[in-house]
């Protein structure tokens, strides 16, 4: 077995270095906010595909998809998983644009949310938004910690705070342009890893027709392409994962950074074409590890992708998946840590007269919070899926009724609100945790499939309904107007802001 | 409906080979950005 003082090593000396590629890109580039959170128009389309794929691409592939495989449904489940992350992105391919055209000084989905709906809107938006991108983070952070452990032994303190330090290190001071850079070498050497990994477990099992068949002696129902329940689970982790995935601030960023609206469209197309075959790739482990009576409880479910990999693979092998496995981490972390910072810099200007030096300190300042928030929660050891559905189903009632108003100038605020807020209240009558709390017996049997496609359906019905029922016309050329960038002499509702 | 041998096969091998392109992809267009800057 590899040691944990070899594996924390290893770690270090890849993390630094990444840290060191982010500080100097960074170094004479961020002379304003703008480029710490926006780095507007800047990035080509290698560049904005790489940062959209290591991104998108955090640790959870290796656990949740095979998951999914081991314990929701079997290869049904796993192609679930893989088109509700392509479809997420596929999508910013056709709102990006419209982002871009009706916003062009924008920075963030909350601002857009202010802009359009006012108050309490956005208040909800940043909410929802602030607690996906918080527990997606505290989900890495976990889940690179319980990785570590399994593999060499690594105490979670010590993984969570080497990833913590390194990525705050460069991500606190090179900002949106530190992580799009090493967004990049994270990507070039993601895939071959992730390629090689699994090709040598593949090779080590006896090939694709060994797998199989232990994968129809233990459970071939793993394998049913009609599975219920895998369809079922496919249907509403796309809604889940979508939803959520719209209000990720980390997207809207790159929507901002894409040089132009070709290049942004191609990018996030071509991000959503590559996550299908990763996403799938990582998650046939789960059915595999069933096949080889590795999940022994259901807890071993989502660690089946690294229960395969000690199993089968020597240790050379395992130190290189625990580093493809950091590389992930870190990919995501830096991304999330500067979209938190910037989902709530970008709305400081309203509450507070700050030039543009303290604007800058304030982000640093607030990923530097955001970091140490994720570093002492990754290394609880928290369960965080039930956390992250209810996240999911925030973000599953909201994002339709939210994105409605670039489309439609009848959409309102009390519309809208009231959308979300019944979308939210069907999809919390059904969330079966919510039935240990909520005095919701009498009602038929939760699920999940019915909490988050009714939650998505009602408030996306609610919100087309609102708008006919009311003669209200919102110009939605304002928005351009409303919202600036934040080095300009004008503020986002129109004022001297210095 | 049960996945055969051979569609598993196909799955897996056919996605190995999606990154792989996805892979080339990104290395050359990295690399003319990086020329071209």
């Amino acid at each position: 077995m590899v040691t944990a003082t070899t594996l924390v090593g290893l770690v270090v000396v890849v993390l630094v270095g990444f840290a060191a590629l982010g500080a100097w890109y960074a170094r004479g580039r961020i002379d304003t906010i703008e480029d710490y959170i926006t780095a507007r128009n800047s990035t080509g389309g290698g560049t904005l595909t790489a940062t959209i794929v290591a991104s998108s691409m955090g640790a959870w592939i290796l656990f949740s998809p095979a998951e999914a495989g081991a314990a929701f449904g079997g290869i049904t489940a796993v192609a679930g998983y893989a088109a509700g992350s392509a479809l997420a992105l596929a999508a910013f391919a056709v709102v990006g644009p419209r982002i871009r055209t009706l916003l062009p000084e924008g920075h963030s989905l909350t601002e857009y949310a202010y802009a359009r709906y006012g108050p309490v809107m956005y208040v909800y938006v940043l909410l929802v938004s602030v607690a996906y991108m918080f527990v997606f983070l505290a989900a890495e952070f976990t889940g690179i910690a319980s990785a570590l452990s399994l593999v060499a032994g690594v105490p979670g303190w010590q993984t969570a705070a080497v990833v913590g330090i390194t990525v705050l290190a460069y991500t606190g001071y090179g900002g949106l342009r530190a992580s799009m850079i090493t967004d990049t070498v994270q990507t070039v050497l993601i895939l071959p890893l992730l390629i090689v990994s699994v090709v040598v477990t593949l090779l080590a099992l006896g090939g694709t027709n060994a797998a199989h068949a232990a994968i129809v002696d233990a459970s071939p129902a793993l394998l049913a392409l009609d599975s219920a329940s895998g369809l079922e689970f496919g249907a509403y982790i796309v809604v889940a994962i979508v939803g959520a995935e719209m209000l990720n601030q980390a997207w809207w960023q790159r929507v901002y950074a894409a040089s132009d609206e070709g290049t942004l469209r191609r990018s996030f197309l071509v991000a959503a074409v590559a996550v299908v075959p990763m996403v799938f790739l990582a998650g046939v482990f789960g059915p595999i590890a069933v096949g080889l009576g590795l999940v022994e409880a259901p807890a071993d479910a989502s660690v089946s992708f690294f229960l395969v990999v000690t199993d089968v693979l020597p240790d050379p092998a395992v130190v290189a998946v625990a580093i493809l496995a950091v590389l992930l981490v870190v990919s995501s972390a830096d991304t999330l840590f500067n979209a938190i910072a910037s989902v709530v810099t970008v709305d400081l200007p309203r509450v507070a007269d700050l030039s543009d030096d303290r604007l800058t300190a304030a982000a640093r300042g607030v990923t530097v919070v955001v970091a140490a928030a994720a570093t002492v929660v990754g290394a609880q050891g928290y369960s965080v899926l039930t956390l992250f559905l209810l996240a999911d189903l925030l973000a599953a009632a909201t994002f339709v009724p939210l994105l409605y108003g670039l489309y439609s100038p009848r959409a309102w605020s009390g519309g809208v609100l009231a959308a979300s807020a019944l979308g939210l209240g069907v999809g919390l009558a059904f969330f079966p945790p919510a039935r240990g709390v909520l005095p919701l017996s009498a009602l038929p049997a939760a699920s999940y499939f019915v909490s988050f496609v009714g939650a998505a359906a009602v408030s996306t019905t609610l919100a087309v309904v609102t708008a006919r029922l009311v003669d209200r016309r919102y110009d939605l050329d304002r928005l351009g107007r409303d919202v600036r960038r934040l080095d300009d002499e004008t503020v986002a509702d129109g004022g001297e802001r210095r | 409906m049960t996945l055969s041998a051979l569609g598993f096969s196909l799955l897996v091998w056919g996605s190995l080979a999606l990154v792989v392109g996805v892979f080339l992809y990104e290395l050359l267009a990295v690399w003319r950005e990086r020329g071209a800057a």
